[in-house]
């Protein structure tokens, strides 16, 4: 008997997503798939898929369905790479890799002249610095939108530029879709608990008092991580002034010295942005950096959960955060190269753009989740849709006059500064965070300045950074000989400010 | 016939597993590499933190484990198939997700301190770091808390096997209870006791979900985890796979001479009189073991049951409120349905696949010993040192670099070859030492007498050896199944398209969805582990009655 309804128990528990499954939503056989890599979240993949089928149906007479191929940025750019690289030795006899610039150069001459592909039509979201590299290897083509509709690309519409950072490629190649900025989150309670505000500034995420406090993420996993810790080495800069060789190193040091602070302060190291603004939320931390899109998604969601009391706070930092596009790109080589361009135009398009910033339940806003994005459509920044947007004050086109990114002080570093992080500060972090204690035991930087030398220490000046990025040899392990010589180095002068502060204690 | 059954296994090993090794591995026996990788400390840290984890784990699973078996094997009270099949539990739970209902619970706002706080045991402005401060000894408890089933099942059938003669026949020639243990008992267990042990040692040591959820970095496993976002650029982290493999092959080969070989026949099979039946407190004293362990290994299960239908679960002992938003939302997900059939088929055809190959392999290495039969055994065990990631990166690799591969089997258009072979390869070891054990343990004298009675080797086989070891064949496949069913690192690789997503890449799908995404992730781990445990208990009932339970050989 037992055994009948243990079978019947295993048959109800198959039935039962069937049974609550909502009505199909599956696209007819014959519609076409669209293959797009991407990090964004779901959220908007649902949201996406679902507009889009509707706005094809509706302008193309075509039935379509989105194949989502997900992950970070960094590892999608990855595979992208791999993939042409493997598929141009295979199919073209070319190396793409080839340590010979001229025979790089060739085999990039080879690809673009080819119809060669990896499979994928799209790669929707990540940073413009990952889709601008893909596009200089010759992975992303020109989609031809500006073209199709001219009008979009206005300064009222679509700028060319905000701030300094470019809304999209010359070349076509990439367009930005929406817009992100970067930010530090709050726990309400946890910052009342230590007694002190919520972060409103970077420098905010340095204070002593948040020692093993802090939620942070890796750099070289998390692309808009790697932008957090790139907006806080820039904003020091700005704030030394970066009139001089002398003021940009000095700014570079003591931007890298708060990165360190904060890595000290850190609790845990996430490898996703999205864990980072979670581990705030629940109390795990006191403070965090994040993406503004997570930080207004989960602040909001806390909230509910609490019955509107504000439980998570998201800022955009007083001492500066740059804007950027969230890009979307055509692939070399899409076997459905027509409908990727669509795809590309209805994601540019006034119905696109509303969804992304519409509350829930607003005509022309999502249909089950609201996506809390910031539009690439100056237009939707106006009075006429303020009622209807989810974050009526949020207006990045202002945000970007308030902060003056240069890109050439730290956005031309981005791999670098990605690399120097996790070698001086995130490899070494047991050894970081005992001499942080110390120092701050010892009654804080300016108390113990030799220990604070120690502790700042880092492998070269600001001036020298294009001398760093050079690897030493052409030996392919020779970079990574000099960043575990840096790392082995930095154990030693943390060691050394622990024992001076310590000193300086007893 | 018996070198066709050679030659077939052979070359399954050879093509499933060790060519996408190889693959995964060539750049990585690059001897300037290797020597950068070993003289960075951070890598030495990590080797032995790993190796540490891995020794701590094995020894609290040996604490947890041995005691329960000797009692299992022993003695006989009231619900006593109960508290057996109850120990299962960890098997049903992907650890990632035990992970999240833990993290709710030794929260800084969690359950625990919530509760210790009303007590006014803690400070409130500065209550514990459970989780922050201890995550050693956190990966070490939940591991073992995980892992102590493997041992415990080949140590009770070890146990059961025992003839009771040999221990009464000590007794009476004056030996004491600890020396028949040390002196009969632990010889005649050695093989279970391997098999379990190196089974644990080795999955610890190589455990990769557990340290990184709870975020403790330092561990070979999570090096190489981090490692492969930089795989086109770096040979390092194949460099630290061919480093972990070494030290986890020498590790099995040091504890196979020490514990695994010559073995002694534990006598005549299958021993139920060996159990005695016990009632009253005697019963309550065998039970409150069991008690304490189901308690401790099922509180992850507990808390992924409370947090999928928690509401507002933050500063507070239990949630302030309930909902079946969560588990309405996880069900009713486009990705659900076809993730519960995708698993289904991926487990099932991986379960039969494997039980094949491994019955194969421990019959050629524990009955017939040809030329080369320890290179095929350690060829078979070495899935086991072979984190997933790495082995999918293989497949993946060989894939995409053969035109003729990439028709046939690109996981991009549909990855279902590649996952059952994968699911199947990574849980071999699993059948080889369930099934090696049966063979070691089954009396050959049986066989030869049916042999010298005329029977040919298939009918020795299907009428003497099969029914002697069909309890560990399905035990093997009862953790093949479990396993397939809970697979991560392959899913999370090889399943690139939502159409072919098991159910473990459909949870992780979830709990990455902003806000209430660990919730509904929650939610379907639940209905999962429901899944799991009346499938379970489903077969067992069925199989019991043909070839003796799962739990009781």
């Amino acid at each position: 008997m037992s055994r009948w309804l243990a079978l019947a128990a295993v048959v109800a528990l198959v039935a039962a997503p069937w049974l609550m499954a909502r009505p199909p939503e599956a696209p007819p056989a014959d519609a076409r798939r669209l293959i797009v890599l991407t990090p964004h979240n779901e959220y908007v993949r649902l949201e996406f898929e679902r507009a889009f089928a509707a706005w094809s149906r509706r302008e193309l007479g075509q039935a379509v369905a989105i194949d989502w191929r997900t992950g970070g940025t960094s590892d999608l750019a990855k595979l992208v790479d791999g993939q042409f690289k493997a598929a141009a030795k295979r199919e073209l006899r070319v190396d793409l890799g080839a340590a010979d610039a001229a025979v790089a150069g060739q085999a990039k001459e080879a690809l673009a002249a080819s119809t060669l592909g990896i499979g994928a039509d799209l790669f929707f979201g990540g940073g413009s610095r990952e889709l601008g590299q893909l596009a200089d290897k010759g992975y992303l083509v020109d989609a031809g939108i500006a073209a199709l509709e001219p009008a979009w690309f206005a300064d009222g519409a679509i700028p060319a530029r905000i701030g300094n950072e470019a809304l999209y490629d010359a070349k076509g190649r990439w367009y930005g879709v929406s817009l992100s900025s970067f930010g530090v989150c709050g726990n309400v309670d946890r910052c009342a608990e230590i007694g002190i505000a919520t972060p409103i500034a970077w420098t905010d995420l340095g204070d002593p008092r948040l020692v093993g406090q802090v939620s942070i993420g890796d750099p070289t996993k998390s692309g808009s991580i790697a932008a957090c810790y790139e907006m806080i080495v820039h904003s020091r800069m700005t704030a030394a002034g970066g009139a001089d060789a002398e003021a940009l190193d000095a700014g570079w040091r003591d931007g890298l010295t708060l990165v360190k602070r904060i890595v000290a302060n850190a609790r845990s190291v996430n490898d996703g942005a999205g864990r980072v603004v979670r581990d705030v939320a629940r109390g795990e931390a006191a403070a965090g950096m994040v993406i503004s899109t997570y930080g207004r998604l989960e602040a909001e969601w806390s909230a509910r959960e609490s019955g509107g009391r504000e439980r998570l706070v998201f800022r955009e930092p007083e001492d500066g955060t740059s804007i950027s596009p969230d890009p979307i790109g055509l692939m070399q080589g899409a076997p459905n190269r027509d409908l990727a361009v669509a795809c590309i135009r209805f994601a540019l398009s006034p119905e696109w753009q509303r969804v992304l910033c519409y509350r829930l339940g607003v005509d022309g806003g999502p249909a089950r989740h609201a996506l809390r994005n910031l539009p690439v459509h100056r237009a939707l920044y106006g009075a006429a849709h303020r009622a209807m947007r989810s974050d009526p004050d949020a207006d990045p086109y202002a945000l970007a006059g308030r902060f003056q990114y240069r890109k050439e002080w730290t956005g031309r570093h981005f791999a670098l500064i990605r690399s120097l992080i996790k070698a001086v500060a995130l490899d070494p972090r047991p050894e970081l965070e005992s001499a942080w204690k110390a120092i701050v035991a010892a009654g804080g930087p300016d108390a113990v300045p030799e220990a604070m030398a120690e502790f700042a220490w880092l492998p070269f000046a600001y001036r020298d950074a294009d001398e760093a990025k050079k690897p030493p040899s052409d030996d392919p392990l020779a970079m990574r000989v000099r960043l575990r010589e840096w790392s082995e180095e930095a154990r030693r002068r943390y060691a050394a400010a622990e024992r001076l502060a310590k000193a300086a204690t007893r | 016939m018996r070198w066709a059954v050679y030659i077939a296994v052979a070359t399954f090993l050879a093509v499933a597993f060790v060519a996408p090794v190889l693959a995964s591995l060539a750049a990585g026996l690059h001897v300037p590499t290797l020597i950068e990788t070993v003289r960075d400390p951070l890598h030495r840290e990590g080797l032995v933190n790993a190796l540490a984890i891995a020794v701590v784990t094995t020894a609290m699973t040996m604490v947890i484990a041995v005691p329960l078996a000797w009692i299992g094997a022993r003695r006989r009270f009231t619900g006593m198939r109960l508290a057996e099949g109850l120990l299962l539990a960890p098997l049903i739970l992907p650890p990632f997700v035990g992970a999240l209902g833990v993290a709710q619970v030794f929260g800084h706002y969690g359950a625990l301190n919530t509760g210790l706080a009303h007590l006014g045991l803690i400070d409130v402005a500065h209550p514990p770091d459970w989780l922050g401060e201890h995550r050693f000894v956190a990966v070490c408890i939940l591991e073992a808390l995980h892992l102590y089933p493997f041992l415990y099942l080949t140590v009770v059938t070890a146990l059961r096997r025992v003839d009771l003669e040999l221990l009464e026949a000590a007794r009476a020639l004056g030996a004491a209870p600890w020396r028949v243990a040390l002196r009969v008992v632990l010889p005649l267990v050695r093989p279970g006791l391997f098999a379990g042990g190196a089974v644990v040692f080795v999955w610890s040591f190589t455990e990769l979900g557990t340290p990184l959820m709870l975020g403790y970095e330092r561990c070979t496993p999570v090096q190489i985890f981090h490692g492969l976002n930089e795989l086109s650029s770096s040979r390092v982290p194949f460099a630290l796979v061919v480093v972990m493999l070494a030290v986890a092959a020498g590790i099995y080969w040091i504890g196979r001479g020490a514990l695994g070989r010559g073995a002694l026949h534990a006598g005549k099979g299958a021993s139920r009189t060996a159990a005695t039946d016990v009632r009253g407190w005697r019963a309550v004293a065998a039970w409150i073991p069991f008690a304490v362990v189901i308690a401790a290994a099922t509180f992850p299960h507990a808390a992924v049951a409370a947090l999928a239908v928690a509401g507002d679960w933050y500063g507070s002992v239990l949630p302030r409120s309930w909902t079946t938003a969560h588990v309405e939302e996880a069900l009713a997900h486009p990705l659900v349905v076809p993730g519960v059939l995708n698993s289904l088929r991926y487990a099932a055809a991986a379960t039969v696949l494997g039980l094949v190959v491994g019955t194969a392999v421990a019959w050629i290495t524990e009955r017939w010993k040809p030329p080369g039969w320890r290179v095929l055994d350690a060829v078979a065990m070495l899935p086991l040192a072979v984190p997933g990631i790495v082995l999918a990166f293989g497949y993946l690799g060989l894939v995409l670099g053969s035109k003729t591969l990439e028709a046939w089997l690109s996981p991009v258009r549909d990855p279902t070859v590649l996952l059952i072979i994968a699911y199947a390869v990574r849980r071999l070891p699993h059948v080889v030492r369930s099934a090696a054990a049966g063979f070691q343990q089954a009396p050959v004298q049986l066989e030869e007498a049916a042999a010298a009675l005329g029977a040919g080797p298939a009918t020795r086989l299907r009428r003497i050896t099969l029914p002697l070891i069909a309890g560990n064949l399905a035990a093997g496949a009862l953790l093949t199944f479990s396993f397939s069913m809970l697979e991560v690192a392959d899913s999370l690789v090889l399943a690139q398209k939502r159409e072919f997503y098991p159910v473990t890449k459909v949870i992780y799908e979830l709990a990455g969805v902003i806000g209430a995404g660990p919730s509904i992730a929650c939610a379907f781990a639940v209905w999962a582990m429901l899944f799991l445990a009346a499938a379970l208990v489903s077969a067992n009932a069925f199989l019991g009655t043909r070839s003796g339970s799962l739990l009781r050989d």
